[in-house]
């Protein structure tokens, strides 16, 4: 990362910093990219199943027709049967639903 | 015998209903402790008054938390205190509302006892990232008693407070808990409500519990855990009854060690004090197995990557308009400049800018998108693993408590803190950290068990078992130990 690419990463993040704060940050994000560049390559799924409930796909990340994150974090929450965590699928016998309220 | 102020919560309710302890009389010492012992500590940030708000509700006697001070960690909101969240854009900041599991410890019967130091919105792993200066470890005070949550942390094992509520994004409570030599659990992400908890990387952030052993931590998580309303993302699932489950050893113990993975990272002590934490266990009946699982080196760079981007995102909201403190500006751009610049400090910033080049065009694909995919693949490669044994473990944090200030240049050295935290976290997954042993500087060392999806109950119980066979209350060398 060179001072313009991080310039015109301050503009879209909104901050603006000094020169001598920049000239450390690049230091550092340049540590940071090398840790960063560790990312196995590779195109493995972004979820197991990409199926919510019935038979609705779940929106793709990298799908041209659906950028909004709002739709992947939810079909990641942990209601959906096909979500991103694994969680059990039914509710203990000895529960209540009156916590559900 | 354990001081007063040091003993578990279980231990002085029994000496409290045999009318041998006074509970108020405590919480009086306990506040006046603070005032004279927390400027050179530096664990609280805010102090509350026993009279003033929040209060215990009336009738609420009963529960297992009534009438113990609990500290709250500055990013969880509550009526009576300010949330800055150990930053200078929210220096003024108070919430109107209770978040969940604040208001679910005033039913409890909880006494509020103060607000405790954080890295700024929970970035950090030493909590030298505060807006409010540093937290100083109550074993050797020029240790970091762990980040983000050390302020929680260094409270409970001063004697500062029974117990405390932290977050954990990627190993916030644990690496405080093993600094400091306490109890730290994670719970499944979605186990605990997040509704009031300033958000850093949501996929990632629960809130947990610090606690002086097994049992307190149980109690409290107990009390804290389960389905609510508020926030969508909860789990429909009760915490069931933890403390009941912790009698005995659990009937199922095999437990796997990603011994490859722990000795690329760890210290000699660190690996030494973990081998002999599993030899016992080991010699308790448990099958203890090597277990290789792709992904996990890869696991920090994933989480650096993804925590950042989310980070960006969630943080794009203190601009000065709604939240922040306004910076003045020649034009409405130039005022969201400043007020970010100037309320922000230089770990926030890193990370905004790290996560606003991850997310731009032409490096979301090289950058988050791989990240995303790295994630499912662990999640996937756990999954599995969890068909196979019952438990995880590996140590908490590669060393020991290091030391204040040796790590503020080099950020990758800090983000290294987390190397054995992070995986858990991006799998969503319940871990539990119990202090073990001490290296050769006399600090602190624990183990971490992770455990399936809601397996917390189990995950407390193995936890409970490790502390019986190993006893670190007891050991000479703890700040309890220590004369008032």
């Amino acid at each position: 990362m060179d001072e313009r690419r991080l310039i015109h990463l301050e503009k879209l993040a909104g901050l603006q910093l000094e020169s001598d704060e920049r000239r450390r940050l690049l230091v550092d994000l340049a540590q940071m990219a090398t840790l960063v560049a560790r990312l196995p390559a590779g195109g493995g799924p972004l979820m197991v199943d990409p199926v919510i409930g019935s038979q609705r796909p779940a929106p793709q990340l990298d799908s041209p027709d659906n950028d909004f994150a709002g739709d992947l974090f939810l079909a990641r929450a942990p209601h959906h049967d096909a979500g991103f965590f694994v969680v059990p699928a039914v509710r203990p016998e000895n529960e209540t639903k009156e916590e559900d309220r | 015998m354990t001081s007063w102020r040091y003993l578990t919560m279980h231990a002085a309710r029994d000496l409290a209903d045999r009318g041998e302890l006074d509970l108020d009389a405590i919480d009086r010492a306990i506040r006046s402790a603070i005032s004279g012992e927390n400027p050179a500590l530096g664990s609280y940030t805010q102090c509350l008054s026993a009279g003033a708000k929040p209060q215990a509700v009336p009738g609420s006697t009963a529960h297992a938390l009534a009438g113990f001070g609990v500290a709250i960690k500055a990013n969880i909101a509550g009526t009576g205190w300010r949330t800055d969240c150990g930053s200078r854009i929210l220096k003024e900041y108070s919430a109107p509302y209770d978040a969940t599991v604040v208001a679910r410890l005033r039913r409890a019967g909880a006494r509020f006892l103060g607000v405790t130091a954080m890295d700024e919105f929970g970035m950090g792993s030493s909590c030298e990232y505060s807006a409010w200066g540093e937290v100083h470890n109550p074993w050797h005070p020029d240790r970091t008693p762990g980040g983000s949550s050390g302020g929680s942390a260094a409270a409970v094992a001063a004697g500062l407070a029974w117990y405390a509520l932290g977050s954990d994004t990627g190993g916030s409570v644990r690496l405080p808990a093993h600094c400091c030599g306490i109890v730290g659990l994670k719970p499944t992400w979605g186990r605990v409500s997040r509704y009031g908890l300033t958000a850093f990387a949501s996929s990632l952030d629960t809130i947990g519990v610090l606690a002086r052993d097994v049992k307190d931590a149980a109690q409290v998580y107990s009390a804290i855990a389960g389905p609510d309303p508020l926030d969508a993302t909860s789990l429909p699932v009760s915490p069931g009854d933890p403390v009941a489950a912790l009698t005995g050893l659990p009937r199922r113990r095999r437990i796997g060690v990603p011994r490859d993975f722990v000795r690329a990272a760890a210290t000699p002590a660190v690996i030494e004090d973990l081998e002999r934490v599993l030899a016992g266990l080991s010699a308790d009946g448990a099958e203890i197995v090597s277990v290789d699982l792709p992904g996990l080196e890869a696991a920090l760079a994933t989480y650096t990557v993804i925590s950042c981007a989310e980070a960006a995102s969630n943080l794009a909201r203190f601009d000065g308009t709604f939240y922040g403190a306004r910076q003045p500006g020649s034009h409405y751009a130039a005022m969201v400049a400043e007020t970010r610049s100037v309320g922000f400090g230089p770990e926030v910033k890193r990370r905004i800018l790290l996560g606003t080049h991850v997310l731009a065009d032409g490096y979301r694909e090289q950058f988050y998108l791989r990240a995303c995919r790295a994630r499912q693949g662990l999640v996937t490669g756990m999954t599995a693993l969890f068909r196979d044994i019952d438990a995880l473990a590996l140590p908490t944090a590669p060393t020991a408590a290091f030391a204040l200030g040796s790590r503020l240049a080099d950020p990758i050295a800090m983000y290294g803190s987390d190397v054995f935290t992070v995986p858990a976290s991006l799998a969503g997954l319940p871990a539990l950290t119990v202090p073990t042993g001490l290296d050769t500087d006399g600090l602190p060392l624990s183990v971490q068990l992770v455990g399936p999806a809601c397996g917390e109950d189990y995950l407390l119980q193995l936890g409970a078992a490790v502390e019986e066979r190993i006893r670190f209350r007891e050991l000479k060398e703890a700040p309890w130990q220590r004369p008032l």
